[in-house]
Formats: C-alpha cells, structure tokens, sequence
C-alpha cells in the first residue's frame, strides 16, 4: 500500500507504547518542551469521578506553565467557562463578527413555548445539550417540529439533559482546526470508518488487516473497528455482508458515526480551508478573552463556500493531527512550546546529539497506582561528543549480576539505554553516552571472562533516557504453557463429571447412592 | 543459641523497613516519620540542583537525599543530616583531626594525639609517638566506617607494624595517633541540648555453648543477625583481623569455647563489622550526656550528630568520658534495632527538631508506608530526577481482608476495583489467589469508604461474578496507593521473578486440583451404581449408532 500520510519526523520512535492512544497529546508536548532542554515534571490528580489525569509542567527559570492535557494554566478560567457554554461562545463569538449558527437556549421546555422562541429559525435544526462533552445528545438534521419534540423528550427523559441548545442546521463537513496566537497550526476532518477494496479480499479480511495497522499507530492505538450490529446494518444498506469482496479503490462505509474513537479516521484538511475561513477561526479564539488556543470545530461547505463555527474545545486532543491516515501532520506540540517559551523556538537538543526519549511507564505505573505525587523528568542530556551504538555479547553469566554490572556503569558514566535479555545468553546493549566513556565500556566488557562474542554496530534509533532492562527472552514461556496445558485438562475433566452427573445412568442410581450415604454414617 | 533481640519501635518493623539497607535505613526511617505526619517527601537522585551545596558521599543508589515540607518551608537531608548542619561543621566532624582540635579547644575531653599529613615521614610521626604513653591507637585521618583502625598498640614493635599496614598497606597517607582509652564505647545522639539515645556497642562477639566451635557460633549469630532489621546487612565476617584477633587469645577456627564463655572477634567496635548494639540511654551517666552535648555545642553549626564517647577507665586524663568521634551523618539503625534494650526514635526527634509545628503527632501506630524500593525505582534508573510520594492518608486506618471467590481473576475485574477504590479514597492490593478467590486488602480513613468499597466488590461489571466474601480484620502494615500483584510485567526482573515463583506455585496447585478432579472421576467410575448402570449406557450407545 501506498503511503499517503506524513507525520512528524521528531516523533518517530520516540513515543513509548506507554504513552500511546490518548496520552500521546501529553506526551507529545512534554516531549517537544524537554528535548529543548525545559524542565518537565509530572503530577496525578484525581477526580472524583476516579478518572486518572496526569497534570505536567513545563518550566524554564521563573516561567512555568502547568498543563492539563493540551492546556496550559495561563488559559483563563473565565474563558474555559464561556468554552463550556456553548450558548455563550456563540454569544462572544457573534459580537466580534465570527459566523456562527442561529440558535438560543430554550428557555422552557414547553411545547408552544419552544414555538414560540424558535420562530426565527428555519428547519432543519440541530439541538444539543448546552454544556455537553463530545457528540453526546447532538442530534442533527431535525426537519419538523414532531421530530424537535420528540428528541427534546429524548435528551430530557433519557439523558437526563435540560438545558438545550436549538440552533440551525449548516450544511457542510465536519473540521476541527488547532489554534494557537494568530495562526491555524492544522486542521483535520474525519472519514467514517471504512475500507478500501482491492478486488481481492473480503471486507473482513480487509478490516481485520486496518486493524493490524491501527494498533500500531500511536493516535488510534487500541482502536479497533469491530465487526457488530451497527457495521452489519451499514453494509447490508450498500447490498454488502462481511464476505463481499469490494473492487479495488472502492470506498466502503462501516459505520456512519464518523468520531476517531468509534473507528473513524482523521485525514489532514488544513489545506482544504481558505483563508478567509481561517481567518474567522483565528478570530474565534481571539474573541474569547483569555483564551490564547482552542480546537476550533467549524462546519465548511466547499460548494457554497458557507461556514459557522460550532465550538471551541479549550483542551483538544491533538492526536488526530499528528497522524492522519491521509496526507501531514501539524508539528503542533513545536507551536505550542513556540507560544509560550519563545525563547527556545528553534532549539533541538537531538540535532547534536543521538535522539532521545522519555518513558511514560512511571507516569502510568507510579502516578496512576497513587504511590507517587509527582515526578521530574531528568534533562535531556545535552553534551558535545554524545553517540549511540548497539552492542551485542553472549554471556553464562546470572542475569542479576550481569544487570548489576551494566547497571553499575550507565550510572558511573552518565549513560542512557537498554540491556536487552534476547535469547537465551544472548544480549544486547543500546547505549548512548560520551564516545570515549562508551569506547571504555566496550573495552571493559571485552576484557570480562563470563562474555564473549561482543559486536559493536552503529545505532541510530532513538534512546530512552535512563537504564532499562528487557527481558525479551521469555524462559518462562514452557511454564506458561504448562500451566494453561493444566487447565485445559482440568476443564476437560470438569465437563467429563459434569457429563457424567447428568447423564441419566448416574441420575437414576441417585437414590441409591443416597441410601448409601446413610448406612455409612 | 537463644534469641537475642531488643523491642525495636511498633512503627518500624521488620516488613515495612525490609527493603531499606543499611544508611538507606537511615533515611528511611526519616523520611517515613515526616512523611507519616503528612509532611511532603520528596526524593532526589544526586544530580539535582537542591543538593549541589551540600556535602553529601555515597549516594549511589538513591535513597539517601530527600525533603520533607511542610506549607511554609522544605528542608532537605542527606540520610539523617539536614540542611540546619552547616557544611562547615561536616567538614570538622569527617576530619577526626581537626574535630579534636576544636573538641580540646573548647574544653570537651579528648584523647591526646595529633594528625600527620600525607607528607609526614614515619620517622616523623614514630619520634611522636613516643611523647604519648602506650597503649596507642593509630588510624587514618579520614577513613570512616572504622576501617583501618588500629587500638591498643602496646609497645614501639606493634606501633612498627601497625604504621605500616595503616600506611602502606592500606595506603593512608594522613593518619592520627593518639592514646588510647581502654573502656566501655558508646554511640550517643545529640539533637542541641538534648541526648536523645545511646546505644553501646560491643566488638563483634560469641558466646560459647560447649558444642559448637567458633566458626559454627559465628554462622549462627550471623543466623540471628539476619533476622535483626539493621543487622542482616552487618553479618560477622571472619576476616585476617578475626583470625589475628582470636590467636592471640590463643584460639582457632576450631576451637570450641565453653558454656557461657563470651569471645570477643575484634578489637573494633563498629557495628557494621559485627559489633552488637546495645542500648544504655537510660543508664549512662549524666556527666557523659553532658559532655556529649558539650561536644556538639563546641563544633558551630553542628546541631545534631552522633557522638562517639569512650567512657575513661583508666583515668589517665581526669574526665568520665572522652569524646573520639563525631558523625553528623550519623548511622542510626543501631538504636533502632538493638539487640538488648529498647529502640530509642530518634527519627521522631530528628523531624521535631525540624518541623517542631508537628511535634505531638503520634506515629507509632501508624500502619502505613510506601515501598522504598517501588517509589525509588525511577531514581534509581534514572528516568527521573526527582520523585514526590503521594501523601500519607493522615487518619488512623480501618482495615480488612476481603477474599473474594467467584469467577474474579479477571484483570479487567481488578481494574475496575482499582478504578473504584480511587474513587472512594481507599489504599490497599488485590491478589490473585488459586483458582477462582482473589485477596483484597483495603484500608480506609473512615469506616463508611470501607463499606461503600465492599459493596461495590458485589457490583460488579458483567464480566466478572462474585460468589462469596469473607471479610476479615487486617492488621499488618500496608503500602500507600491501590496496587494489583498479578500482572506479568516484562520489563520488570523482580515482576519476573515473582511471576515466575507464583506460577511455579500456581502449577503446582493446579497439580493438586487435578489429581483431585481425577480422583472424583475415578470415583464415579469405581461407584457401584456407575458400574451397575455399564450395560445400560453400552446399549445406548449402540442405540445411537
């Protein structure tokens, strides 16, 4: 397959598994801020509703930004809420000329009353709660006031909304733009999860290889499309069943919610905007005081050139614009850190020095099991004569004492990477430190009785700052398997019993064995 | 050999310190009381900035550099010196030589003596030595921990032999020499006008049984040394200087010392080559303490630090004790793990002198810690530079054990629990037990979070079904967060390790279970009415086909 998307060069291998799906936002801007050479911490925070948020700062001397997700601390307060509001950023954004849909909040619920406020807006409508998170109770494309009624009831009685937005309906798709000081950074729309036929393979087998690519990538990671109802119902509305085998270059619906979570996919539109769209997009967050960036949704319509924008999220995930399935991602994080520490714009610690990363493991492991309050990433090592290799060796010696040994020396030495247990005996060391220092260690290694075998090979890959050892070679796999072999048999043995419990012989001589019992006692 | 074991302090034992060693345990036993009375702890790998002013030694692995903070301020410590000790007073008290100095200076009794450079010539320093009386002691100017130590020189011969393995052998340039007092040593902690503990401690020794020989006493007090919270990381060596020692009271390896008969190893008291520590704190005299203090005064900017008194018997100066040593880095596991007497908190004392606003705060029922080795672990890997436990909950904790049988081995289960007891605010594990029961241990602030937390154990999502609850009261000390110990994490040795171990108990088990299953069968198979029924079910088989 082709490849039709361009991502960020400084975020290849540089985004550990930990930090994929929704924390790639946060990492991805930490990132940015460290390999600059700022300080970056992290902190957990608890919400009551039990959801874990790591908050991170960013600091450089006396100027230091707290963030929670994409947003930081210097967003203020006043402006997140009339964010929240939707009725008011349409109110904030109408009176600097942004273009915005018609709408109001109902006042009453009432059905003659809902018609009387509303006579100034022209079917189709939407309604929407007025401070709602995401797509939940959106409804679209209402055409009368049966159909109005009926899904006010809706939001009212099942989703227990009742403070509703009626506004009119735009024709157009979809666009969620970064905005951050005078600038679109990027902007992206979403296709509805599909596949692609290539007049070979079934709709199954072609979904089952997206999949395969989806995981991979760290902004869907863990976002498979899986084959239910919904996708069923799609394809028998295009005459289609999971077996169908779509010609080639055929589009093929599977859903038609279109969000990225459900298993749409994000494809760059930042060109698809004019510019006097982005325009008012940057308008949009400069109307609300204090708001200094946004994700901005936008509903454009290329035919008719028309355009509204819907809301302003204050803290957008940005996952979508660094990997869209189609076309470039927007350097985003490098915008954001530019914003606010433009002192470092321009500044990359990596172009001397190898590439290196941070892990994410003790966010999730540490913060989220609540045993740390907070941790401070150490700087990104910034020194002349830094390279990086891979070294290869063959020891008998106990993992413990060999990992103690290796260990011992990426402290002694200011050393970053991994030793990697791959097969049995065999290890492998990537390693990126100062030449000489490195040039030693390899020698002292070879002089070592318990290895042999050592081979030094280039290395280009990024490294993760600090010692960490993998065990690859998973020796334990024969007592995973016999274990899983035990419970097989066990379960086999089960339903033997259970078989023979219930097979009528056994049921008949019940009483029998019953009668039994009682002599014995 | 009996057991030989002090009472150590309700608030430190053996499991919540078992992974804190040596002057890690130092460190620990601060950090955790402050952190107990809900201070912020926060820990440092020596890189950091807090600590480029400070003099610190010995580092590497962390665990020796933190901060406590409370809302107004933060002081940061190398194990149990804070940043109140000012580096100058660090600087006379690592230097035997000038700490005596200013010791005399001020009036606080000393051995007589003097310190030579690395330049000195032996010549030099041998005419000088003849000026004091024997018995002498000779001993590296700066070496700590006891090492290189040489007491009880009795004659200009020993003095030959002993500047020559001091010197040359063990290649110390700059040494002291002094006199030396032969007498009871005792450790005594000083925080300003106060002795907080004293502990003696006893050359490295054994007492004979009759059967056993000196080598087999040793391993069996080493045997006991283990078991000793402070001790198991200062096990008796049987080193030349053993060897040396018990000849010239005429013994071997072999020899077996009779019943009650106590051997001495070593002339050298420190408890890190064996020695035992014994707490006198109440029985010491109040002219010791007195001069203890006297010698924390006398060095400015001191404040708190352990003293080394020898108490003086034979009165060839005219004080009750002298003072050989200052540490304000001083080791406190001794007194906190003695092994006759009582634990003496000095970590208590340490964290009132700093934060005296949290004075009064009892911790010695506390039962909540946090892994050292878990929350160190970033450190110690380096990934990161600095690491903020979470706080301490600050009310007395209600626990229980609640085993859970049902189809609850799940992971996806155990998160949804941790999910909730975040939610709830409540600290605690989940294990996987055999089969189908898991262990849940939960430890709440109040009462109601642990019933809430209970119900929602019954609640559980679709994919899971709990049978049975048994709960228990839980009295065992547990660590800080909602931890679950079932994943197999392969990046992780110790995860490795431990799965490994589990599923080796695991399979065993499931052995059992087997052969159980089996046996049942058997027994259907063997039962007279299964038997009976044999023609019926052979017809209907026949039938089927």
């Amino acid at each position: 397959m082709k490849k039709e998307y361009e991502w960020l060069p400084e975020l290849n291998g540089t985004i550990p598994n930990e930090a994929f799906g929704y924390a790639v936002s946060v990492y991805s801007i930490a990132y940015e801020a460290w390999r600059r050479g700022l300080t970056v911490s992290f902190k957990n925070i608890y919400h009551r509703s039990g959801k874990f948020e790591p908050r991170y700062s960013i600091s450089s001397g006396d100027n230091k930004l707290v963030f929670t997700h994409t947003r930081p601390n210097v967003v203020s307060k006043e402006a997140i809420d009339i964010c929240v509001n939707k009725q008011k950023t349409r109110e904030f954004l109408a009176e600097k000329n942004v273009n915005v849909p018609q709408g109001l909040v109902l006042s009453s619920l009432n059905e003659s009353e809902i018609k009387k406020s509303i006579n100034h807006l022209d079917f189709p409508l939407v309604i929407k709660p007025l401070d709602g998170k995401g797509g939940r109770g959106v409804i679209t494309g209402i055409d009368d006031f049966k159909e109005l009624f009926d899904n006010i009831n809706y939001l009212k009685n099942d989703l227990n909304i009742n403070e509703i937005i009626v506004e009119e309906y735009i024709e157009g798709e979809d666009y969620r733009a970064f905005v951050i000081g005078d600038k679109v950074i990027g902007a992206f729309r979403r296709l509805p999860p599909h596949v692609i036929g290539d007049g070979k393979n079934s709709i199954k087998e072609l979904l089952k290889r997206k999949n395969q690519i989806r995981v991979k990538i760290p902004g869907t990671y863990n976002m498979k499309v899986t084959i239910n109802e919904e996708v069923k119902r799609e394809l028998a509305k295009q005459d289609y069943n999971i077996n169908s085998i779509p010609s080639e270059g055929e589009f093929v619906r599977l859903k038609t919610k279109n969000n990225v979570s459900s298993g749409g996919d994000p494809i760059d539109a930042t060109q698809e905007l004019p510019e006097d769209v982005k325009k008012d997009l940057v308008q949009a967050v400069k109307s609300v005081p204090g708001l200094l960036q946004g994700g901005v949704d936008v509903i454009y319509d290329k035919s008719t050139g028309r355009h509204a924008v819907l809301e302003i999220n204050t803290r957008p995930s940005i996952r979508n614009h660094l990997y869209p399935i189609k076309g470039k991602a927007h350097p985003i994080p490098r915008a954001i850190i530019d914003y606010y520490f433009p002192e470092t714009t321009g500044i990359d610690y990596s172009e001397t020095t190898p590439r290196y990363y941070f892990d994410y493991v003790f966010v999730k492991e540490h913060i989220l099991n609540n045993r740390l309050k907070s941790f401070t990433l150490p700087d990104h090592p910034y020194e002349p004569n830094l390279i990086s290799r891979k070294i290869e060796f063959y020891s008998k010696q106990e993992i413990d004492k060999l990992q103690k040994f290796v260990r011992r020396r990426f402290h002694k030495m200011l050393f970053n990477g991994e030793l990697n247990l791959v097969k049995k005996n065999r290890y492998e060391i990537t390693i990126a430190g100062n030449s000489q220092d490195v040039a030693y260690f390899i020698d002292q290694l070879k002089s070592k009785k318990y290895i042999s075998k050592v081979k030094e090979s280039p290395y280009t890959k990024p490294i993760r700052v600090g010692f960490t050892f993998n065990d690859h070679y998973i020796g334990d796999s024969k007592m995973l398997k016999k274990v899983s072999q035990k419970d097989k048999e066990i379960r086999k043995l089960k339903k033997e019993i259970t078989k023979m419990k219930d097979s009528k012989s056994w049921k008949l001589t019940a009483p029998l064995r019953k009668l039994k019992n009682k002599i014995n006692k | 050999m009996e057991e030989q074991q002090g009472i150590s302090l309700p608030q430190l034992t053996n499991e919540i310190v078992k992974n804190a060693r040596k002057t890690r345990l130092d460190s620990f036993a601060v950090a955790l009381e402050g952190w107990r009375r809900g201070l912020k702890l926060k820990w440092y790998t020596k890189d950091s900035e807090h600590f480029q002013d400070m003099i610190i030694f010995g580092v590497n692995p962390p665990g020796r550099l933190f901060s406590l903070s409370s809302e107004e301020r933060t002081h940061y410590f190398f194990r149990t010196r804070g940043d109140k000790v000012q580096n100058s007073a660090v600087e006379i008290g690592s230097e035997k030589d000038d700490t005596k100095e200013v010791l005399l200076e001020k009036g606080v009794p000393v051995p007589l003596g003097k310190g030579f450079e690395a330049e000195s010539t032996d010549e030099e320093i041998i005419k000088y030595s003849k000026k004091l009386d024997y018995p002498l002691v000779l001993k590296p100017t700066n070496a700590s921990l006891g090492n290189g130590v040489v007491t009880n020189i009795q004659d200009d011969e020993g003095f030959l032999k002993a500047l020559e393995y001091v010197r040359q052998d063990l290649g110390y340039g700059e040494v002291i020499v002094e006199q030396f007092v032969k007498g009871e040593e005792y450790r005594v902690y000083v925080i300003e006008d106060e002795v907080i503990a004293a502990y003696n401690r006893k050359p490295a020794n054994i007492t004979g049984d009759g059967v056993h020989t000196i080598e087999e006493l040793i391993a069996l007090k080493n045997r006991e040394r283990r078991k000793n919270a402070r001790l198991n990381s200062c096990l008796i060596d049987i080193d030349i200087e053993v060897l040396e020692f018990i000849e010239s009271f005429g013994y071997t390896l072999e020899s077996v010392p009779a019943k009650g008969k106590q051997i001495y190893l070593r002339q050298k008291t420190n408890v890190s080559s064996g020695g035992d520590p014994i707490d006198v704190t109440d029985s010491i005299s109040d002219e010791v303490k007195q001069i203890a203090i006297d010698a924390v005064k006398a060095i400015p900017g001191l404040l708190h630090a352990g003293v080394d008194i020898i108490i003086n018997e034979n009165r060839n100066i005219d004080a009750e004790g002298l003072v050989i040593e200052i540490n304000p880095t001083a080791q406190i596991g001794g007194i906190l793990y003695p092994l006759e007497g009582e634990a003496r908190d000095i970590p208590k004392a340490i964290v009132d002198y700093y934060f005296p606003e949290t004075k009064g705060f009892d911790t010695s029922k506390s039962k909540i810690y946090f892994d050292l080795v878990e929350v160190l672990e970033p450190l110690e890997n380096r990934t990161a530079l600095e690491v903020e436990v979470a706080p301490a909950p600050q009310e007395n904790l209600s626990m229980r054990k609640f085993t859970v049988i049902g189809n609850v081995q799940k992971y996806s289960y155990h998160q949804w629990l941790k999910k909730k007891a975040f939610e709830i605010g409540v600290h605690g594990s989940i294990q996987n037990n055999v089969f189908d029961e898991i262990e849940i241990i939960v430890a709440a602030e109040k009462s109601e979070q642990l019933y809430e937390f209970k119900e929602q154990i019954k609640n559980c999502p679709q994919h899971a079904t709990v049978n049975s609850i048994k709960e228990e009261m839980h009295n065992e000390p547990i660590t800080i967060g909602f931890e679950i110990t079932e994943k197999f994490k392969a990046t992780n040795p110790k995860s490795v390790n431990y799965t490994h171990r589990r599923m080796e108990k695991d399979l065993i088990n499931k052995e059992r279970y087997l052969n159980r299953v089996n046996k049942d069968i058997q027994h259907i198979y063997n039962s007279r009415s299964w038997k009976a029924t044999e023609p019926l079910r052979k017809v209907k088989d026949k039938l089927k086909r």
